[in-house]
């Protein structure tokens, strides 16, 4: 890079060189008094090599021993307290995450448990379920069963019934017609036709 | 009209004996190191772990130069950070209040330059035989370099070695010196235009002064380009003392 720089100050030099041609001719004619390029005048070296070297001292002890470890110091500190703030960032990371793991743990068992209980419960239920049905099956299986019997009985009287009322109209019928009035050979008439009918 | 060459005027401000006056020159170190101070110590004033405008600009110049330390003169080179610091401050505070109006650049000086330089080259030479006894002159013959051409190659880097401070000094003084002289140069142009040839003179007269616009801008990146290449050739001496190449 400086080479580059070098290159773009020749301007600079150009002008320094005419000065320096121009000057100096004078200048140490005249012993560096007056008129000449005052930068080679001798007699100011003195006074600027002293002042330049004290001055210099003052500005290197006050550089070292006051405003630089003030500033080093300050640099220091922020880059301790990032350093630190980083550490506690990183610590209380792993805190939640192991949090987070513990929570995913209890959630998981709550779910677990959730289910059992759920199961369990549904479980119960169809049980009690099954066992209400089962008993009303048996209840309605014994109520058709009773009424069926009234039926059958009530058919068997039904029918008997109507025997009586056929012998007796039979026998009417042929005492009225024939004058037979024998009651035995009705009923086994009419109980062959019930036979045939049935 | 003041001359281009009269800005570099060195004038005693207190007679003291020995020659050595209290001049312009110095007055202008002074500041420079009074400027210097403060604005290091200004931005640290209650400093905080967030900082404000000014401690900003103290800790930016910190780590720009503990920056360049650290990667142009190694680790090892830490503890002369401050040492090369006050170098790189006290020279660019010298080039940047030399663009003030009326002020005095004491580093368009060769011989403040050259004192400067002096005592970089005296310093890291002391450094180098101190860190490594006589094994130091080393340093003037590369490793790997056939011995039979050493007595080509050694004079070579005597000369290169011996030359550091010359190079080093007159660099900065003559950019310094150079810069300013074209400013005052363009400066005076228009005024000379104005003397000679009345209003006609005045209306060309603008021209230099927009170079001259020109001009200021580059002059101050030169003041700081400059302190920034001499701190970095401290820079890399240092490291050529403690590394030896």
């Amino acid at each position: 890079m400086t080479e580059h720089l070098k290159a773009f100050f020749r301007p600079h030099f150009a002008v320094l060189m005419v000065a320096l041609l121009a000057l100096p001719g004078q200048a140490f004619a005249e012993g560096g008094e007056e008129g000449g390029l005052p930068q080679l005048n001798t007699h100011t070296y003195g006074t600027q090599i002293f002042w330049g070297l004290v001055l210099f001292v003052v500005l290197y002890l006050l550089m070292s021993r006051v405003a630089l470890p003030r500033v080093g110091e300050v640099l220091e500190e922020r880059s301790k307290r990032i350093t630190g703030d980083l550490e506690r960032a990183q610590q209380l990371r792993a805190e939640t995450e192991a949090l987070v793991v513990y929570y995913e743990e209890g959630l998981a068992k709550a779910r677990a448990h959730a289910g059992q209980v759920i199961s369990g419960v549904n479980h119960e239920l169809s049980a009690a379920t099954n066992h209400r049905l089962d008993e009303v099956g048996k209840a309605l299986a014994k109520k058709i069963e009773t009424a069926e019997k009234r039926i059958a009985k009530a058919q068997a009287e039904a029918m008997g019934e109507v025997r009586n009322v056929a012998v007796d109209v039979a026998a009417t019928v042929l005492d009225k017609l024939v004058g037979i009035s024998d009651r035995e050979q009705v009923t086994s008439a009419v109980d062959r036709v019930m036979g045939e009918r049935a | 009209m003041a001359g281009p060459i009269e800005q570099f005027e060195i004038v005693p401000l207190v007679k003291l004996p020995l020659g050595l006056d209290y001049t312009n020159s110095a007055l202008w170190m002074t500041l420079a190191v009074v400027g210097s101070f403060a604005v290091m110590l200004l931005g640290m004033r209650g400093a905080k772990t967030v900082p404000g405008r000014f401690q900003s600009v103290s800790e930016l110049l910190y780590e720009f130069i503990a920056g360049m330390v650290r990667d142009h003169a190694g680790h090892k080179a830490t503890p002369y950070f401050p040492f090369v610091f006050s170098v790189f401050i006290f020279v660019l505070f010298g080039n940047a209040l030399g663009m003030i109006p009326w002020a005095f650049t004491f580093t368009s000086h060769i011989i403040v330059t050259f004192t400067l330089a002096a005592m970089v080259f005296i310093f890291v030479t002391l450094l180098g035989i101190y860190k490594h006894g006589l094994h130091f002159f080393s340093l003037f013959l590369p490793e790997g370099a056939p011995l039979a051409l050493a007595p080509i190659i050694v004079p070579i880097e005597i000369i290169s070695y011996l030359s550091r401070p010359v190079s080093l000094s007159i660099r900065l003084f003559a950019n310094m010196m150079a810069g300013h002289t074209m400013m005052k140069v363009f400066a005076g142009f228009s005024v000379s235009l104005g003397a000679a040839l009345g209003v006609a003179g005045y209306t060309v007269g603008i021209l230099p002064i927009i170079i001259n616009v020109g001009l200021v801008g580059f002059e101050f990146l030169v003041a700081f380009l400059q302190a920034y290449v001499f701190t970095i050739l401290t820079c890399l001496y240092i490291r050529d003392a403690l590394e030896l190449h």
